[in-house]
């Protein structure tokens, strides 16, 4: 091993997930210098900016205008997977692309799409296991879902665990070791396990705008405005609860500073870090929510765009402050086509800073601007 | 001398010599250089940095994906034939990356190096270090501190370390 060139030893790294990485980067320091640049995708992401433009073919049938698609990527940046919801053919088709191959690997379809209005899907930090929402079709009633939970593999995606829920889903999250997946539907909060076995339900009409996240410990974090949803208003009273594995119990942690006064929106973080936007006062603060489990230690306060967003894989990435191309794919002629986007990042480093970073992915233009700036 | 019948004579850093194809030699990128660079006379390239029982393992290797290409042979043929030969000890699987590496083979080098990372997924830092004698040179305030910058990582690791 310690004979191995740095390249031989990068090499390695590509087939190993992060966990991984970094134990063989803490064999020596020969092995660190070889795993070094693949050790953290934020690295690649800083170092290498045009990361990612990827030409996904859709074989068979071509997508119609009802088709949503959504894209994710894994959290060590090495698998993309694709989802597409057809409502009028109520299929949902999900693509497993390898990266670097940039070919697609594994395909799934599910035959239980529903008629439209909503969709979600996320991705593990692994790029292992996919939950999918969408509307159900066997009883046309509008407000039920099916939620499926697939394992993915280069070879296989396979649906492993199916649940209906009688209620618009608002966020999925996986917890970091990906034992633990929190969903938020409308008024309601459920944990599955990552086989998808349900593990917790906690439901209280009164929940506006819910927000579910794991801190580091793995703990559930449950942020809602408690206000008066008959009247779908929201209350000046902003709650925070916790529940622990075997998650039995649903705890209310004391009420966040400064969220009586007003509006505010709640981001959480993988790592636990909450972050709430005052709407009046255009104001953001950062608050460490894993500091005792019982209170916040505020560690940000800064004016922003209210353009919150956390990269949920990268919790010290946590702000888009201005997205001047969003992520979208395009079907020209079957072929998919990632288009380029430009997103500026914010950093907590210790807390306490906060650095601006400009990050380009992709340099492709829409073919139409393209054919524009050539006719001029 | 048409290449098709072309012979390319490899000599090993023990001088073993092996008698072998040019479309199987120039596999190797390293070789294909070698010979575009000199006259179709020389038939002998010296392999300085390999030994004869590594030598004797790529050139496997190159046959038998040369003739799976030739006969188009089916993907699942090839892993299958993949797996069984890297099953060797891990002192001949890192001969056969650092000769893969030198000799310029990308299929053979990823392969081995795919090999490598199935045998560390899943072992603690000590497992890996046991696995591939090496010996561990960070001091511990040097690893805290590395597992700390890459916490994501750490802390599942060492919940993995707990787990066993």
């Amino acid at each position: 091993m310690e004979n191995l060139s740095r390249d031989s030893v990068d090499n390695i790294a590509r087939y190993l997930p992060g966990k991984d990485r970094l134990s063989l980067a803490l064999c020596s320091k020969s092995s660190f210098e070889g795993v070094r640049r693949k050790l953290e995708f934020k690295v690649l992401a800083r170092e290498q900016p045009e990361a990612i433009r990827i030409l996904h073919k859709r074989w068979g049938r071509g997508p119609g205008r009802e088709n949503f698609v959504k894209w994710m990527i894994s959290g060590n940046g090495e698998v993309v997977v694709v989802v597409d919801w057809n409502f009028k053919k109520r299929e949902i088709v999900v693509d497993r692309i390898g990266i670097p191959e940039n070919k697609v690997s594994s395909s799934l379809l599910i035959q239980s799409g529903g008629y439209g209005g909503h969709f979600s899907a996320e991705l593990s930090y692994s790029g292992t296991i996919l939950a999918i929402v969408a509307m159900d079709y066997y009883n046309e009633q509008r407000d039920l879902f099916d939620l499926h939970i697939c394992r993915v593999t280069s070879s296989k995606i396979h649906v492993i665990a199916s649940h209906m829920l009688n209620e618009a889903t608002a966020e999925i999250v996986f917890s970091r070791s990906e034992k633990y997946i929190a969903v938020a539907a409308k008024t309601k909060a459920l944990i599955l396990s990552s086989g998808g076995e349900t593990l917790f339900t906690k439901r209280d009409s009164s929940w506006i705008n819910l927000r579910v996240a794991f801190t580091k410990r793995e703990e559930l974090l449950v942020f809602s405005n408690d206000g008066s949803r008959t009247a779908g208003r929201e209350s000046s009273s902003y709650q925070m609860r916790m529940s622990s594995p075997p998650f039995d119990t649903l705890v209310r942690l004391p009420s966040i500073p400064g969220t009586e006064q007003g509006t505010c929106r709640a981001r959480l973080s993988s790592n636990g870090m909450l972050i709430v936007y005052y709407e009046q006062r255009q104001l953001y603060e950062v608050f460490d929510v894993n500091a005792g489990s019982s209170g916040y230690r505020s560690c940000l306060r800064s004016c922003i765009d209210s353009n919150i967003r956390i990269t949920p894989f990268m919790p010290n990435l946590f702000i888009s402050y201005e997205v001047v191309r969003t992520v979208q794919a395009l079907y020209l002629n079957n072929i998919c086509v990632l288009l380029s986007y430009r997103i500026l990042l914010g950093t907590i480093l210790e807390g306490r800073q906060v650095h601006g970073m400009d990050l380009f992915y992709g340099a492709s233009r829409r073919p139409q601007q393209a054919a524009e700036s050539n006719n001029t | 001398m048409t290449e098709k019948g072309r012979i390319v004579k490899m000599v090993s850093q023990d001088q073993e010599e092996f008698e072998v194809e040019y479309g199987v030699a120039t596999m190797s990128t390293l070789i294909a250089n070698v010979l575009q660079d000199v006259s179709e006379e020389t038939t002998t390239v010296p392999i300085p940095n390999v030994n004869a029982q590594v030598l004797a393992k790529v050139i496997e290797y190159c046959r038998y994906h040369y003739e799976a290409k030739r006969i188009d042979q089916s993907e699942e043929d090839i892993e299958r034939w993949n797996k069984d030969f890297m099953k060797v000890d891990n002192k001949t699987l890192f001969n056969i990356l650092i000769a893969a590496s030198f000799l310029d083979i990308a299929d053979l080098l990823d392969l081995g190096c795919k090999t490598v990372a199935g045998m560390i997924k899943d072992k603690s830092v000590e497992q890996i270090r046991e696995l591939f004698c090496i010996e561990g040179d960070f001091t511990e305030e040097q690893e805290a501190k590395m597992r700390e910058e890459n916490n994501w990582g750490s802390e599942m690791s060492q919940e993995n370390n707990a787990a066993q």
